[in-house]
């Protein structure tokens, strides 16, 4: 089985668990939102959503 | 032993060359690479001349393990009295030419006077001869260095060399060696094209050997899996430089469009990931590194089709794409091509071409201004490769850009476009938006090289690290976990010019420091490996010392030669009169306080031992052994 993903919230620090595959992410935390990219299983923050 | 290898001295005005050995005096102060490069121009530089002058001088160096089994020890060094800055010139470069010099003999060259034609230097298992370099004058950067391999018929031969930009003195021309390996800040390779020196070519088969093999074998292999085992080195790895910018675009650190914006419109056309899709053809690194930072890249398709190279790196997405507004890659690999082949600083050229665009775009200059160019934000893609040939041979608008940021502003007489050129001492400011972080803005701030971050940047204080992890990597607290935070920071900067003093004196790679990861090697492994090395017994304390006394050197060269004091350790005004405009919540209206920055260079100065002004104390001096340089040891 895949190891959990998490990545930290890059605006309020908390760790946050990714989805599989997940293609955007928002901080349970302070709401930002993220859009991931994958290296094979393991999650990263690519970029800022946009509104 | 690293301690057998010799400086040669070349009086380029005579041709006359004189190799003595390393007095052991100066490796305990100095150790070697940037360290004893500062002492050497301080004493060698006749003071107050002009950079473009024969006074000036320049040196090309290994640090203290160049050559030697641990890990990375690689970098080189080149020093001269800054062309940009009028202060102290430095720029550092990986690849494979500084070991190469080292198993040729020598650790140290200096260069005074001027040669009355082109010459290159050879550098060869003991020997240093001036070679012709006539049929050289004119070629770039990647010619030189076959045309060399191929008159001296050895494919193994490394070369240092200069392209047109230095040849035309463009103030901001670099020194460069391999693909893309770099000397790029401070206009070394300008003062190279004033001297009419094209290269250097260096072959050895000197080993260098170890005082004590057997440990220096296991102590290496030690320091190896320490560095590999960080998350840092996997990404590194992996996206290369390139892992930062997911990180500092997301959260709004960067410059986009000169300082308009702090993230990218766009942004999903430049990431890493795509590069990874299109482009991306190999990993390679420097020499002994077991990182392998740098990608390697091929354009398949297209007009450009074939067209390869080394990097990028997080600064050329930025200075290629961001700072110019420009988000594809095609453009971004080309522009950085063409860097790489005329030779020169692509972050100096960035921060000067993208402050045109916005003074263009705000009607203080006009097509008049820039010989019919139109420079709005939206062509920049379009114009990089013909600004960055005019840049080269100082062609039209071009000449003026060539000039940096100091001189390019008084010759414009426009003084309404002041505000928007980011410079401090006189060298432009980076790809990053320093206002939401305390720490790196004083860094840049106070850098002995003028703006720049690879003097002091703690890029960990963005991890919001705990405070404890941060009070054991800056050797005491209070230190604060919050990096728009000025608690703390002060220390960070003054720890962290230490850290990278040394490691540039020892010629290892910043990427196994506390630069990006607590977990890297630190004065305590330094100072085991420069034992087993050498034979040469530091404690960890003596090593923060000599950092110490390297940076107060530097900072004494500035003032010698160019009056920097407390009025030259600003941020431009810009980042305390505008809110950062977007980002995450973090940054976004952050700016920095006027009096919180004061408060923390007041800090900076009492750590170093300096006075309100910044200039060392006769106390520090004492203390540090610089109370009677120029002492002329060798």
């Amino acid at each position: 089985m895949a190891e959990e993903q998490k990545v930290r919230c890059l605006n309020c620090f908390v760790r946050i668990t990714v989805p599989p595959k997940a293609q955007k992410l928002t901080c349970p935390n302070c709401g930002v939102e993220y859009v991931m990219a994958w290296r094979g299983s393991q999650a990263k923050i690519a970029g800022p959503a946009k509104k | 032993m690293p301690l057998t290898r010799k400086i040669a001295f070349i009086d380029l005005s005579s041709g006359k060359i004189r190799k003595e050995p390393i007095p052991k005096q100066l490796r305990q102060l100095y150790l070697g690479g940037r360290g004893l490069d500062a002492y050497l121009l301080y004493n060698y530089i006749k003071p107050g001349c002009d950079p473009l002058a024969p006074e000036n001088v320049i040196t090309v160096s290994g640090g203290l393990l160049c050559g030697s089994v641990a890990p990375a020890a690689g970098r080189c060094h080149s020093g001269t009295k800054s062309p940009l800055t009028n202060g102290f010139g430095s720029s550092n470069m990986g690849g494979f030419f500084s070991p190469e010099m080292t198993f040729a003999g020598f650790h140290h060259l200096v260069f005074t006077g001027k040669a009355d034609k082109p010459v290159y230097l050879w550098v060869h298992n003991g020997e240093v001869e001036l070679r012709d370099a006539r049929h050289l004058w004119g070629k770039d950067c990647f010619e030189t260095q076959k045309l060399i391999r191929e008159e001296l018929g050895d494919e193994e031969i490394q070369v240092m060399c200069v392209g047109q930009a230095a040849e035309n003195l463009v103030r901001f021309a670099n020194v460069r060696t391999g693909l893309k390996n770099t000397g790029g800040r401070t206009g070394v390779g300008c003062v190279w094209g004033s001297k009419n020196l094209k290269a250097i070519a260096a072959r050895g088969t000197m080993g260098v050997g170890n005082k004590y093999p057997q440990e220096a074998l296991d102590y290496a292999q030690k320091w190896q899996r320490q560095v590999v085992d960080t998350k840092v080195a996997e990404a590194l790895g992996y996206d290369g430089t390139m892992f930062i910018w997911n990180v500092t675009n997301t959260v709004g650190l960067l410059r986009y469009r000169n300082f308009i914006f702090n993230q990218l419109e766009d942004w999903e056309n430049l990431t890493v990931e795509k590069f990874h899709e299109k482009y991306h053809a190999g990993v390679v690194g420097c020499f002994g590194c077991p990182i392998h930072c740098r990608h390697q890249w091929r354009i398949k398709e297209g007009p450009l089709a074939g067209l390869y190279g080394e990097g990028p790196e997080y600064n050329t997405q930025m200075c290629m794409g961001g700072l110019l507004g420009i988000t594809d890659w095609e453009s971004v690999l080309h522009g950085s091509h063409l860097v790489d082949k005329y030779g020169f600083d692509m972050a100096e050229f960035a921060n000067i071409a993208a402050w045109a665009f916005e003074i263009y775009e705000k009607g203080i200059i006009n097509e008049k201004d820039t010989g019919g160019l139109k420079l709005q934000w939206a062509d920049a893609g379009h114009l990089l490769p013909q600004l960055l040939e005019m840049v080269a041979y100082r062609k039209g608008f071009g000449d003026l850009l060539a000039e940096g940021p100091l001189r390019a502003l008084k010759r414009l007489g426009k003084p309404e476009a002041e505000y928007y050129l980011l410079h401090i001492k006189g060298l432009g400011n980076m790809i990053s938006d320093e206002r939401p972080t305390p720490a790196l803005a004083l860094g840049v701030a106070t850098s002995s090289r003028g703006c720049d971050h690879l003097r002091s940047r703690p890029a960990i204080d963005l991890l919001h690290l705990p405070e404890k992890v941060l009070e054991e990597v800056f050797d005491g607290g209070p230190m604060d976990s919050n990096f728009t935070s000025y608690v703390g920071k002060a220390k960070e900067i003054w720890v962290m010019e230490r850290v990278f003093s040394v490691v540039d004196s020892i010629g290892t790679c910043k990427f196994q420091t506390v630069f990006f990861s607590p977990h890297m090697p630190k004065f305590e492994e330094w100072a085991k490996m420069i034992y087993y090395i050498t034979g040469m017994e530091f404690t960890p304390q003596e090593l923060r010392d000599i950092g110490e006394r390297v940076y107060t050197l530097e900072r004494m060269f500035n003032y010698r030669e160019a009056k920097h004091t407390r009025k030259d350790d600003y941020v431009p005004e810009r980042y305390f009169a505008e809110p950062v405009p977007g980002g995450f919540p973090i940054v976004k209206g952050r700016r920095l306080e006027r009096e919180k920055f004061d408060e923390m260079l007041d800090e900076y100065y009492a750590l170093h031992g300096w006075d309100k002004e910044g200039i060392p104390t006769k106390e520090t001096l004492e203390k540090l052994g610089l109370s009677k340089e120029p002492s002329h040891i060798i």
